[in-house]
């Protein structure tokens, strides 16, 4: 049943209105169904001019940071279509709320992949900046989107980085979206980088011992994680893609198999810690001794650590101890989901969104 | 001097106050400031107010901050290697802040290194370990410094593989117009670096950039490609990824260019062709083996006569060729201009017709010496720069290959930023809404728009009497 506010009836002149959410990660007063951009931008537009909280989401797969309460979410599930792959140019254009698997099934006609292992939606991949066992050779998603249509908080749309795969020609204001969970404007549409499908991709386990070797040594692997667990117990997982003719030819003390081997997902309370990238099986250790935790995964070479901890207690201290970004990633918690505020992210936002309409409390504590 | 603005309310010395900061030795004026005035776009040279050149971060900051409360425009200055012009001091009231004393290696551990932006690019693979690199390598990489690499998010060859700058950038630490200073990125989720990458220093300064290495490739081996007709090589381009391939460079040379480079110092014996294409595979050893095989493949399908250098010595002579292509022009002009538009790689062929229409419209000779891979064109210009006629003549024909690219799905540069010399397309590029939602973006950071003013993003056009900065202000649409 349609819950009624002063303001919705406007609000469904512009586009289909319907309850709100009321989960865990986000509560909403309605929720808002945009089937095309322009509908984006007057929502935004809208909401900005009457001061009303956006929360912008799809799947809800992988919420991150506090829980946010809006008067309006914005979902993208309608906004869901793969709109060109390019196997000569090497990128495909997606709506953001295009579910990955069917990105990656269209990718995979044509003999394409794109390096994450995320479960969701275009959007939420960008927005989350999500790291992957595949972020050791291709980097994240703000290294993989080219450019993208985005809409302002107040309800601009732009058009920022184009198809190609470079671009200097003014701000990139995409990539300054790209991990900011909408906070700062949303996607509509993503140009990403792809690549041909290897021929072959080779997964291997074994020693810690290895990872300097893999790291630095001659094999370039595509992806390369450590796993630790609370009881010392260690796990070293690779994949490498490549022609057949070549893989078979690799010579290490990895026990191989075809295929492709992912990290475990983590469950629970997960919180996710900066490393410098190369170390981050160091800081993988020390993040687990310090915060407590059951589980530490080091994606190498991305310089990202993710635990899962029984609570968050530990929070605080092990920020002061390792001096380093630590994010409650998911979970209740009480404190600063970040502990970090840069003036930058405020500064973008009094540019992006200067009303503060959008995820309000997702980022800085005492902002919009 | 003393000035008195409308931004604050403040008189100030600024030279006065500008030496008490750096010291007397480290500010130049007069003619040797000349010296300070233009970059690597030859067509306009500035008139700096004042160079100034701190020692440290802890000047740098002060320095920024003194400038921005006395309403002193500033312009900061690396090498002066910049193809846009972004480094120029345009109107005579800017202060250079030239930061090539800061210059330091900070630190190096795991994957990244932590450098002063005056630091040359080629230094930074110098002070890393030897099994690792730094991967962007713009042509003047010996020279070119590493906040400016930043500010342009610049290039080169090796982009097909490891990307541009930006894909390098892992932190950075900038100087904020009022005086604070912030470490940006390194972190999860939002990354503050990403919107200082390719700015040119309009948003802020550079104080320190923590760069990505990677492991040195175990093999690296070139494939020489000599095609009869220009769409045979742009086709093989795209029939290289086709064939599952990822090279580490892809570069093309059209016969305009070979002919000046074979005139030149930099002979390097290329076949006689339309178009080359220059391959270069790295990685790990049974992969390239097996990479150079399909590129010979590909090449021997669509007409190519391939050559693979057999020993070090050949390989270099084939790169250097390619490396020396821009000062090779000097044989055919004193001056030149380099244009870097971007075009999806399916476009090459049609927009490499299109230049070729153009040169013949104006008739100049173009040179097309390029990155095919990223499908962007590097249309070298020459000009007489003693003829302003000749440098307007040029001028146009390289706005012509801008549109010609932007037509074809294009943005106006790929890797030497707006600067001076593409600042008019951003009216073409750009919606006036696009454009509003950068500037607020410039207003958030730089409010009272002191830091490299008229570059990338303005207003109105510079007063500086100079019929060619008048022209590259000239909006499209105004021209004549």
């Amino acid at each position: 049943m349609l819950v009624f506010v002063d303001w919705s009836d406007d609000l469904a002149r512009l586009v289909e209105v319907r309850d709100g959410l009321n989960v865990s990660w986000a509560k909403t007063e309605v929720n808002v169904y945009p089937e095309d951009y322009g509908q984006v931008a007057s929502v935004l537009g809208f909401a900005s001019a009457n001061n009303l909280s956006v929360y912008p989401f799809c799947m809800g797969t992988n919420p991150v940071g506090p829980t946010v309460k809006a008067k309006i979410g914005l979902v993208f599930s309608r906004l869901n279509s793969v709109l060109e792959v390019s196997p000569e140019n090497l990128y495909v254009s997606a709506q953001s709320g295009c579910p990955l698997t069917s990105l990656s099934a269209e990718l995979d006609k044509r003999g394409l992949y794109l390096p994450t292992d995320y479960t969701g939606s275009m959007g939420g991949w960008a927005s989350t900046n999500a790291v992957s066992a595949y972020s050791t050779w291709y980097g994240m998603p703000r290294e993989l989107v080219l450019g993208a249509k985005i809409c302002t908080g107040d309800g601009v749309l732009v058009s920022s980085g184009s198809k190609t795969t470079k671009f200097s020609s003014g701000y990139k204001v995409w990539k300054s979206l790209i991990g900011s969970l909408g906070w700062l404007g949303v996607f509509v549409e993503l140009y990403c980088r792809v690549y041909p499908k290897p021929e072959v991709f080779v997964s291997g386990v074994g020693d810690t011992s290895l990872l300097n070797t893999l790291l630095r040594g001659a094999l370039r692997p595509l992806c390369v994680w450590v796993v630790f667990e609370a009881g010392g117990r260690e796990a070293l997982g690779a994949v490498f893609g490549g022609y057949a003719s070549a893989l078979k030819r690799i010579n290490t003390s990895l026990r191989l198999s075809e295929g492709i081997l992912k990290p475990p997902t983590l469950e629970g309370n997960i919180v996710t810690v900066a490393s410098k990238k190369g170390l981050e099986s160091e800081y993988a250790k020390r993040a687990l001794s310090a915060l407590k935790g059951d589980v530490a995964i080091a994606y190498v070479g991305s310089g990202v650590v993710r635990l899962s901890v029984k609570d968050f207690s530990y929070v605080e201290k092990a920020r002061r101890l390792l001096g380093v970004p630590i994010i409650v990633e998911r979970g209740d918690y009480n404190g600063d989901y970040w502990g970090y505020h840069p003036a930058v992210l405020k500064k973008l936002k009094q540019a992006l969104d200067p009303k503060g309409v959008l995820s309000p409390g997702k980022f800085c504590l005492g902002h919009p | 001097m003393f000035i008195w603005n409308s931004c604050d309310v403040v008189v100030v010395d600024v030279r006065r106050e500008v030496e008490e900061i750096v010291g007397a030795r480290w500010v130049v004026e007069g003619e040797d400031a000349a010296l300070f005035g233009f970059d690597a776009f030859t067509a306009v040279k500035g008139r700096p107010r004042l160079v100034a050149l701190p020692a440290d971060e802890e000047q740098t900051v002060r320095l920024i901050a003194l400038l921005y409360r006395s309403c002193t425009p500033m312009v900061f200055r690396g090498s002066g290697t910049s193809l846009s012009g972004s480094t120029v001091a345009l109107t005579g009231e800017e202060v250079v802040v030239s930061l090539t004393r800061l210059n330091r290696v900070y630190s190096c551990e795991g994957l990244e290194i932590e450098v002063g932006p005056g630091l040359a690019n080629v230094l930074v693979t110098r002070h890393a370990p030897h099994d690792l690199f730094y991967a962007p390598d713009p042509s003047s990489y010996t020279v070119c410094s590493i906040g400016g690499n930043v500010s342009h998010d610049s290039g080169g060859i090796h982009v097909p593989k490891y990307g541009s700058t930006f894909n390098s950038v892992v932190k950075l630490r900038v100087a904020l117009c009022d005086g604070s200073v912030e470490d940006v990125g390194g972190t999860p989720y939002f990354n503050g670096a990403n919107i200082f990458v390719g700015s040119e220093g309009s948003l802020g300064a550079v104080l320190r950039a923590t760069l990505r290495l990677h492991p040195r490739p175990e093999t690296s081996r070139t494939v020489l490609g000599a095609f009869q007709d220009v769409a045979s090589t742009a086709r093989a381009v795209s029939a290289v990824y086709e064939e599952g391939v990822i090279p580490a460079a892809v570069e093309m040379m059209d016969r305009n260019s070979i002919d000046v480079v074979e005139k030149s110092r930099y002979k390097a014996g290329y076949p006689d062709c339309a178009a080359l294409l220059l391959v270069e595979c790295d990685g790990y050893t049974p992969q390239v083996e097996e990479e150079v095989r399909r590129v010979r493949l590909v090449f021997e399908r669509l007409g190519g006569k391939v050559m693979v250098p057999e020993n070090p010595a050949e390989n270099s002579r084939l790169w250097l060729g390619r490396k020396g292509a821009f000062p090779a022009m000097g044989v055919v002009s004193p001056a030149y201009l380099t244009l870097d538009s971007i075009v999806p790689r399916t476009e090459l062929a049609s927009v490499l017709e299109e230049v070729g229409r153009i040169a013949e419209r104006y008739g100049v000779m173009v040179a097309n010496v390029f990155h095919a891979a990223d499908g962007n064109l590097h249309p070298l210009i020459p000009y007489n720069p003693e003829s302003p006629k000749s440098l307007e003549n040029a001028l146009r024909a390289g706005w012509e290959i801008v549109e010609a690219s932007m037509k074809r799905g294009g943005v106006p540069s790929g890797e030497h930023g707006v600067g001076i010399e593409k600042a008019r397309f951003m009216h073409q590029y750009y919606s006036q809404s696009e454009l509003e939602v950068l500037w607020r973006i410039k207003r958030a950071f730089d409010p009272d728009r002191l830091l490299n003013p008229y570059k990338m993003l303005y207003e109105n056009p510079p007063e500086t009497g100079d019929r060619v900065v008048s022209l590259l202000y000239t909006k499209p649409w105004e021209a004549e």
